[in-house]
C-alpha cells in the first residue's frame, strides 16, 4: 500500500482554493479558429443555399413558402452568430494541467467547470481525430474512467504531437499498470 | 442434473452439457418469444387467415409448431457445451450459429443466480456470469444443480482471490463459508413496501416487450368502436356530471389496482427476503415464482444509500441500497438489475446497521451536515418558481379571470415551500474516510461513500457563484455521480484536496 516514492507536490498546499490556480496551459489557439471557420462556414453554406432558392430566376415561389425561407434564413443567422460569438469566447478559456498524479481540465464561459481525473482511475485512453481536426491537425485525448461514459474527460484541441505525448505518458504511468 | 454434479470434483477441461432439465429452460425462452409473435399472428388468423387454412389443419398447426420448439429445444440442448477450467470459463452454443464464449475469471465481475419457476421442482438454477463489458457478453447456463452452481462460484471466487494479491484482511474471513444472516423481510415488510413504493412498473416492466402489441391492440379496438360509441352517446342524453363522476371513479379503481399490482410487484419480487453476509460477500435471495440470487463482494461497494421517502417517512421505514459500478449498459428493470443491492423497507436502525456493516464506523445519520448556501433557493426561485408562476398566472388569468389568482398563488405556495424545504434536507459532510450527503424534500436521504472510492471530481461555478465563493461538487463514482450543490469554497477546497491526497497518494482500489 505505501509507496515512499509518491510525490505529488502541489495538492496538499494551500494554494488550492477548488484547483482553479493552478498552473495551466491553454489548448492550441488552432482549435478556436477550426470552430469558428466551421460554423461561419456551414451558417455561409446554408444561408447561401436559402438565398439561391428564393431569388432563382427559374421558377416563382408560391407566398408560403417565401416566408418559411424568410425564417428559415434568420434562425440560421441567429444560431450561427450565438455559435460563433459562443466559439469566440469559450474556445479561448480551455486549460489544461497534466500534473504527476491527476489531469485536470479547465472550461466554460458563464459556467466554469474544473474536472480533475487522478490517473489512478483512468481505465483507458485514447485520441480522436475527425476529419476536420485531421485538417488543422489537432487531436482529441479521451480519458475513459469507471464513472462511464458520461464523465470521460475530454481535452479537444491538442497539437497532434502533444495529445500523443500525453497518451504515452499516461500510459506509461505507474498507477496504470496497477490491479 | 447428475452428470453436471459428477465432474464438479475433477475440474475436468473437457466439455459438459447441461441438465437434461434445460430443455425446459430453452422451451420457455421460445415460447416467451412465440407469445409476442402470436399476438400478430392470431388476429391475423382470425382475419383472413382462416379462409387459407382449413380449420381442420389447425390442431395439426398446433402439433407441428410444438413438435419443432421441441426439437429446436432438444438440439439447443445437446450443442450447448461448456467446461469450466483453471484459466476461466468457455461456452459453445448455438445450433446453427455456433458461437464461443471466452470468460477468463477476472472478467467476471459478479455471478448470479435465478431459479424460475419452471426450476423449482427440481431445485435447478440458472447461472448468469456478469461481466465488466457490454451487457452482451454476459453468459448463462440454465439448468444446473445448486451444488455445481455454487462450486462455479467459488471456482470463480477463488480465482479472483488468487489474483488479486491482497492476502491481508478478507482472505481468513472469506475461506471460512459460515452465512451470517443479516436481514429477513416479512410479508408484512414487502406490503408496506408495496405500499411505499410504486412497484407497479416491475409488472409493467415484464410487460415491455409486448407493450407495442398491447397499445397497437387497445388503438386497434378503439378505432373500431368509435362509429357505434359515437352514435350510441349521441343518441343518449349524457350529462356532463355524469361522465364527471365515471372518470373520477376509473381513476380511484385505477388507484386502488395500481397499489395492488405495486403489493404484488413487491411480494412478487421480495418473497421470502434474506439477505447473508458470507466472509467478503453480500447476497441477496429473494423471489416468489422466480428465486433470484444476487451477491455483492463488499469491497465492490461504492455507495450506501439510505432512502426515505415522506409516506416511508411516516411509517418509519428506510429503502437501502448499495450499489456498485455500472459499467457496460444500465439495466433500468430492477429484476434484473445485479449492480444494485436493495434491503427493501427496513427500520431506521436496521438501515443504520446494516450500512456500518458495509462501511464500517460510518456515522451518515449522526454527522453535522454543512447546509448547501441559501443562494440556491434563490437561484431556484428566480430561475424556475417565478417564470413559471408567471405563464400560469397569465394562463388561469385568461380563462378564469380574478378567481386565477387563487391557483396561481397556490401553486407558488406550494413550490416555494417544496424548494425551501429541498434546500434545507440539503447537506454535505465528511469525516476520515467518508463523505456524507443528506437530501430530500420531506423524506430524508442520506448517502455515504468512502473518499477513496472517486473516480473522478468535478467543480462547477457559475459567474456569481464564483463571486460568492460558492461551487457545484461533483464526485463521480463507479456507480454514478453525486451532485451537491452551492458548497461554501471554503468547505469544498479542502475537501477536494482530501479527496484527491486519498486517491492518488493511498492509491486504493475501488473494486
Amino acid at each position: 500500500m505505501e509507496h515512499a516514492s509518491v510525490t505529488n507536490h502541489p495538492l496538499y498546499s494551500q494554494e488550492l482554493p477548488c484547483l482553479g490556480e493552478l498552473p495551466s496551459e491553454p489548448i492550441s489557439p488552432g482549435y478556436r479558429k477550426l470552430n469558428l471557420a466551421v460554423t461561419a462556414f456551414f451558417s455561409l453554406l446554408v444561408f447561401t443555399v436559402l438565398l439561391v432558392v428564393a431569388y432563382q430566376p427559374w421558377f416563382t415561389l408560391p407566398v408560403k413558402l417565401e416566408f418559411s425561407l424568410g425564417v428559415a434564413g434568420a434562425i440560421t443567422a441567429l444560431l450561427g452568430g450565438l455559435i460563433f460569438t459562443y466559439h469566440y469566447f469559450a474556445d479561448r478559456l480551455i486549460y489544461y494541467t497534466l500534473r504527476e498524479q491527476d489531469i485536470v481540465l479547465f472550461k466554460g464561459l458563464l459556467f466554469k467547470k474544473v474536472i480533475c481525473q487522478p490517473m489512478l482511475r483512468i481505465q483507458h485512453i485514447d485520441i480522436q481525430r475527425g476529419p476536420l481536426e485531421r485538417l488543422a491537425g489537432l487531436a482529441t485525448l479521451k480519458v475513459y474512467s469507471a464513472g462511464g461514459s458520461d464523465h470521460t474527460l475530454a481535452i479537444p484541441g491538442l497539437p497532434e504531437e502533444t495529445a500523443e505525448k500525453m497518451r504515452q505518458f499516461v500510459l506509461n504511468h505507474s498507477d496504470l499498470t496497477r490491479d | 442434473m447428475t452428470t453436471s454434479t459428477e465432474s464438479v470434483q475433477t475440474t475436468s477441461t473437457q466439455w459438459q452439457r447441461l441438465s437434461p432439465w434445460s430443455v425446459l429452460h430453452f422451451l420457455f425462452v421460445q415460447l416467451r418469444q412465440s407469445v409476442s409473435f402470436a399476438i400478430y399472428v392470431i388476429p391475423a388468423y382470425v382475419v383472413g387467415g382462416h379462409k387459407l387454412i382449413d380449420s381442420e389443419y389447425f390442431p395439426l398447426l398446433i402439433l407441428a409448431m410444438g413438435a419443432g420448439w421441441a426439437i429446436s429445444s432438444v438440439l439447443k440442448y445437446y450443442f450447448f457445451q461448456f467446461t469450466v477450467t483453471d484459466k476461466g470459463i468457455a461456452i459453445r452454443s448455438g445450433v446453427l450459429d455456433r458461437t464461443f464464449t471466452d470468460l477468463p475469471y477476472e472478467r467476471i465481475q459478479n455471478v448470479k443466480f435465478d431459479q424460475p419457476f419452471y426450476f423449482r421442482f427440481n431445485d435447478l438454477l440458472i447461472v448468469t456470469l456478469d461481466t465488466a463489458g457490454s451487457a452482451k457478453q454476459e453468459a448463462r447456463f440454465a439448468g444446473v444443480s445448486s451444488a455445481y452452481a455454487q462450486f462455479v462460484k467459488d471456482t470463480v471466487m477463488r480465482a479472483h482471490r488468487q489474483q488479486s494479491a491482497t492476502p491481508a484482511e478478507d482472505s481468513a474471513a472469506s475461506t471460512t463459508t459460515d452465512e451470517e444472516l443479516l436481514n429477513e423481510r416479512s410479508i408484512r415488510d414487502l406490503i408496506l413496501h408495496g405500499i411505499t413504493n410504486n412497484r407497479v412498473w416491475i409488472v409493467l416492466g415484464t410487460l415491455a416487450p409486448f407493450y407495442e402489441q398491447i397499445s397497437g391492440f387497445i388503438f386497434r379496438q378503439m378505432n373500431a368502436l368509435r362509429p357505434q360509441a359515437e352514435a350510441w352517446l349521441g343518441e343518449q342524453v349524457v350529462a356532463l356530471w355524469y361522465v364527471g363522476v365515471m372518470s373520477v371513479l376509473i381513476a380511484i379503481v385505477l388507484l386502488i389496482l395500481m397499489a395492488l399490482f405495486s403489493i404484488g410487484g413487491s411480494v412478487l419480487m421480495f418473497y421470502g427476503y434474506r439477505l447473508t453476509r458470507q466472509g467478503d460477500k453480500y447476497i441477496r435471495n429473494s423471489g416468489l415464482l422466480n428465486r433470484q440470487e444476487v451477491s455483492m463482494k463488499r469491497s465492490r461497494v461504492q455507495i450506501a444509500r439510505q432512502q426515505q421517502d415522506w409516506l416511508d417517512r411516516l411509517l418509519g421505514r428506510v429503502n437501502l441500497y448499495f450499489e456498485q459500478n455500472v459499467t457496460g449498459r444500465t439495466n433500468p428493470n430492477e429484476l434484473k438489475a445485479t449492480h444494485k443491492l436493495l434491503v427493501p423497507s427496513v427500520t431506521v436502525v436496521e438501515s443504520d446497521e446494516l450500512t456500518s456493516n458495509v462501511f464500517s464506523a460510518q456515522q451518515a445519520r449522526h454527522m453535522n451536515f454543512e447546509p448547501i448556501h441559501k443562494r440556491y433557493f434563490w437561484r431556484q426561485l428566480m430561475l424556475w418558481i417565478l417564470p413559471l408562476t408567471a405563464l400560469a398566472g397569465f394562463v388561469s388569468f385568461k380563462v378564469l379571470g380574478a378567481t386565477g389568482a387563487l391557483p396561481t398563488l397556490l401553486i407558488l405556495g406550494v413550490m416555494v415551500a417544496l424548494t425551501y424545504l429541498h434546500w434545507q434536507r440539503w447537506g454535505i459532510a465528511s469525516d476520515a474516510t467518508y463523505i456524507y450527503v443528506r437530501k430530500g424534500i420531506i423524506g430524508i436521504d442520506y448517502w455515504c461513500f468512502p473518499l477513496a472510492k472517486v473516480q473522478q471530481i468535478e467543480v462547477r461555478q457559475s459567474l456569481f457563484m464564483r463571486r460568492r465563493q460558492l461551487s457545484t461538487l461533483g464526485f463521480v463514482l463507479a456507480s454514478g455521480r453525486v451532485k451537491v450543490p452551492f458548497v461554501a469554497t471554503d468547505f469544498a477546497a479542502p475537501l477536494i484536496a482530501r479527496v484527491l491526497y486519498e486517491v492518488e497518494v493511498k492509491k486504493p482500489g475501488w473494486m
